[in-house]
C-alpha cells in the first residue's frame, strides 16, 4: 500500500468509509468505491452476504457497525471499537443523514462539533441567538477505562434546537469523543424532556485536508418526518461548511500557544491535549 | 504589537475627561467629551463603552464601563467607576492617576443589555456599582413614561451613587433603596419584590456575581429565561464561595519567596516580586503558565488539567489556582 502516513492512530483503528446502505447491489465486479487516507477503497458484499474491502488493491479488515462501514487499514485495532448503546435502544429512531464533503482536516471538524461558542453566530435562530452568547461553565473529564473524553453539564439557550422544537429551550448537552474522528452529542429531546437524543458524527478522512462528515441520529422524535430531520441537519452542517473551509491552517495545531483558547473552549483544550498525548499527526500540525 | 493608544482601526475615538468627581464612597463619575468637538453617538440605555486608558509603561489598559446617560444627555458620555480592592489596574488607575483634561480612547457604545420595548413593566435589580446600566434604563423608562421599579442594594447611603438622578426619576416612587442588608435579608427582599411580577414584567440585573446568582435563581423561577436579562461587569470570579487564604510561594531556581494575599493571584504576587510569568488566557484554560510543583499541595481551579493530573499535585496553573498548604515550592 502506498500509505503516506505512519500515524498508528489512523492505521490501527476503525475509520468509517460511509453508510452501509452504499453496499446495496454491490459485488466484487461492481464495488462501492471511495477514498480513505489518500488511497482508493473498494467495498462490496459477497454472495454469502459477508463484506469485503480493499485499500489500494490490498485486502483490509472491514466491519459493519451502527449501519456504517468501518475499515482498519493495518488490520490490528489497538483498542476495542467504541460502544454506541443508544443505537439499539428501544424507543429511539435511527435516521441516517448521510454525509457532506468538507475541505478541512477531520480534527477541525470534530473540534467544531464540540464547540458551543459559535452557536449564536454561525447557527443564529437555530442553535443560539445574539446577545445570549454566554457559554456557562461545564465539566470536562476523561473516561480512563474507555479512553474517551466527556463534556457534561453543558447548557445553552437555543431558539430552535431541533426540527421538532416549537419554542426556545435551554438545551442540555453532553459531548463524548470516542476516537480522533468520531464523537457523539447528547442533547435534551424536545419531545421527551427527560431523555437525551443522540447525534453521532463519523468523519471519513479522504486525505489530511478533505473529509466527508456523516451524521447519524438516534432520536426520540416521533413527530418529524425523515426528510425534516435530514433537512435540519443539512442546514446546520451547511452553515458550518464555509466556516470550516476558511479556517487557516486547515490542519489542527496541537502545539501550545498556536491558537489561544478561552474558558468556553475547555472541551477543545481537552481534545487537543488528548490527541497530543496519543501522538496523533494525521490532520494535525505538530511541532 | 500594535500601539493600542493610536489604533483608530478598531473604531476608537479620542476623548477628553471633562469632569471627574466623587459620586459615592469609592466611586468616581467621569464625563467624557470628544476631542474634536463632535457630537457623541447617542447611547441606548444598557450600553457600555470600551475605554483604552494610557499607562505609564506604555502598556494600555482596556476596560468596559456601562453608560449612565439619560436620554437627553448627548454632549458627553457619563460613566461611574468603583475602586476595586482587587483591581487589575483599571479602577486604581482611574481613581489615582486619571485627571480632568487627560485624553483616553473610547469605542462607540455597544449594547448587550437592551431594554425590552414590549415589556409592560421593568423590574431593575442593582447590586452596588451594578447600578450604572440600570440607572440609564430607569432614566429612559421614566422619560418614555413607562413603568419600572428599581431595587438598588448598597451598603449604606454613602455608597449610593447618583442620588440626584435617582431623586429626579422617583416621581412615582419607583426607586427602592435597600441599604445595609445581610445576604439573607437581601435574598428575602428580592423574593418579596418579585412576588409582584406579572405576565408582562421583564427582570434585569447587574451587580457582583453572588448577588446576580441570587436574582437569577429567584427570577428564573418567577419569569423564566425569556424575561430575565443580565449583565456581568468584569470577568466573573472563577470561584465565588469561600474566602481565599494567603500563602507563601517559593521559587526554587530563582530563589524568590513571596506572600500571595487573598486578593492576588500567584502570577500577580510573583510579578510584584519581580518574577514575570509567561501567561496568556488568565482563565486557567490555555496551559501557558503550567508549572511544576516541587512541594506543597495546590488547590486546582483550572479547567486545563484533567482529574488524574490534578490528583498528582505535581503541576499547576499559576493564573487561577491557589494553595491548600501554607507554602508551595515551584520549579521556577
Amino acid at each position: 500500500m502506498r500509505l503516506e502516513t505512519k500515524d498508528p492512530n489512523v492505521l490501527n483503528d476503525w475509520l468509517t468509509v460511509g453508510p452501509a446502505s452504499r453496499l446495496a447491489d454491490t459485488s466484487e465486479m461492481r464495488p462501492y468505491e471511495t477514498r480513505l487516507l489518500g488511497l482508493p477503497i473498494k467495498v462490496w458484499r459477497t454472495e454469502d452476504r459477508s463484506v469485503q474491502a480493499t485499500m489500494d488493491g490490498e485486502k483490509v479488515a472491514v466491519q459493519i457497525s451502527y449501519a456504517y462501514i468501518w475499515i482498519c487499514p493495518k488490520g490490528d485495532p489497538s483498542r476495542n471499537f467504541f460502544a454506541f448503546p443508544e443505537f439499539s435502544q428501544s424507543g429511539r429512531r435511527i435516521v441516517d443523514c448521510d454525509g457532506i464533503g468538507v475541505a478541512v482536516s477531520g480534527l477541525r471538524m470534530i473540534e467544531n462539533f464540540l464547540d458551543m461558542g459559535h452557536f449564536p453566530f454561525v447557527h443564529a435562530s437555530y442553535l443560539g441567538e445574539v446577545p445570549r452568547t454566554e457559554v456557562a461553565p461545564y465539566t470536562v473529564s476523561i473516561d480512563e477505562v474507555n479512553d474517551e473524553i466527556w463534556a457534561t453539564e453543558c447548557r445553552f439557550f437555543q431558539p430552535k434546537t431541533s426540527i421538532s422544537a416549537k419554542e426556545p429551550l435551554e438545551t442540555h448537552y453532553k459531548y463524548r469523543v470516542m476516537q480522533p474522528f468520531t464523537a457523539i452529542l447528547y442533547k435534551s429531546a424536545f419531545t421527551r424532556p427527560d431523555e437525551m437524543d443522540a447525534l453521532a458524527l463519523f468523519v471519513q478522512p479522504l486525505d489530511e485536508d478533505h473529509i466527508i462528515a456523516y451524521c447519524l441520529l438516534a432520536y426520540y422524535d416521533d413527530v418529524s418526518t425523515d426528510n425534516d430531520l435530514l433537512s435540519f441537519q443539512h442546514t446546520i452542517f451547511g452553515q458550518d461548511k464555509p466556516i470550516l473551509e476558511n479556517q487557516i491552517p486547515k490542519r489542527l495545531p496541537l502545539q501550545q500557544k498556536t491558537e489561544i483558547p478561552t474558558k468556553c473552549d475547555a472541551t477543545s483544550v481537552a481534545y487537543r491535549r488528548w490527541l497530543a498525548a496519543r501522538n496523533v499527526s494525521y490532520g494535525a500540525l505538530v511541532a | 504589537m500594535p500601539n493600542e493608544m493610536n489604533d483608530t482601526s478598531k473604531g476608537r475615538t479620542q476623548f477628553r475627561i471633562r469632569r471627574k468627581w466623587p459620586v459615592a464612597a469609592d466611586i468616581v463619575g467621569l464625563e467624557l467629551e470628544r476631542v474634536d468637538g463632535a457630537k457623541i453617538v447617542s447611547p441606548i440605555a444598557g450600553a457600555h463603552l470600551e475605554l483604552v486608558l494610557p499607562e505609564n509603561d506604555s502598556k494600555p489598559i482596556i476596560r468596559h464601563y456601562s453608560l449612565c446617560n439619560a436620554p437627553n444627555e448627548q454632549e458627553t458620555y457619563l460613566v461611574a467607576v468603583k475602586r476595586e480592592p482587587a483591581s487589575r489596574g483599571g479602577s486604581s488607575f482611574i481613581h489615582e492617576k486619571l485627571k480632568e483634561g487627560d485624553i483616553v480612547q473610547a469605542s462607540d457604545p455597544r449594547n448587550n443589555f437592551p431594554l425590552h420595548v414590549k415589556a409592560e413593566r421593568h423590574m431593575l435589580f442593582a447590586g452596588g456599582i451594578g447600578i450604572t446600566p440600570l440607572l440609564a434604563m430607569a432614566q429612559q423608562i421614566a422619560h418614555d413614561k413607562g413603568r419600572f421599579d428599581l431595587y438598588y442594594y448598597a451598603r449604606s447611603l454613602e455608597h449610593v451613587a447618583f442620588g440626584d438622578r435617582l431623586a429626579r426619576i422617583d416621581a412615582s416612587k419607583s426607586v427602592n433603596l435597600c441599604l445595609g442588608l445581610s445576604p439573607e435579608e437581601t435574598e428575602s427582599s428580592i423574593q418579596r419584590a418579585l412576588e409582584s411580577a406579572t405576565e408582562g414584567t421583564h427582570v434585569y440585573v447587574c451587580g457582583p456575581a453572588p448577588f446576580m446568582s441570587v436574582v437569577e435563581r429567584l427570577a428564573l423561577a418567577k419569569v423564566g429565561t425569556e424575561r430575565f436579562h443580565f449583565e456581568h461587569f468584569g470577568a466573573p470570579p472563577v470561584k465565588v464561595e469561600g474566602g481565599n487564604k494567603a500563602f507563601t510561594v517559593e521559587l526554587k531556581k530563582s530563589g524568590i519567596t513571596c506572600q500571595v494575599s487573598p486578593d492576588q493571584t500567584i502570577v500577580q504576587a510573583l510579578e510584584a516580586a519581580g518574577h514575570m510569568v509567561e501567561i496568556s488566557c488568565e482563565q486557567g484554560v490555555c496551559g501557558t503558565c503550567l508549572t511544576r510543583v516541587l512541594s506543597g499541595t495546590p488547590e486546582h481551579r483550572d479547567s486545563y488539567l484533567n482529574a488524574s493530573e490534578k490528583a498528582k499535585n505535581n503541576q499547576m496553573l499559576l493564573c487561577v489556582s491557589r494553595s491548600l498548604s501554607e507554602k508551595l515550592v515551584l520549579d521556577l
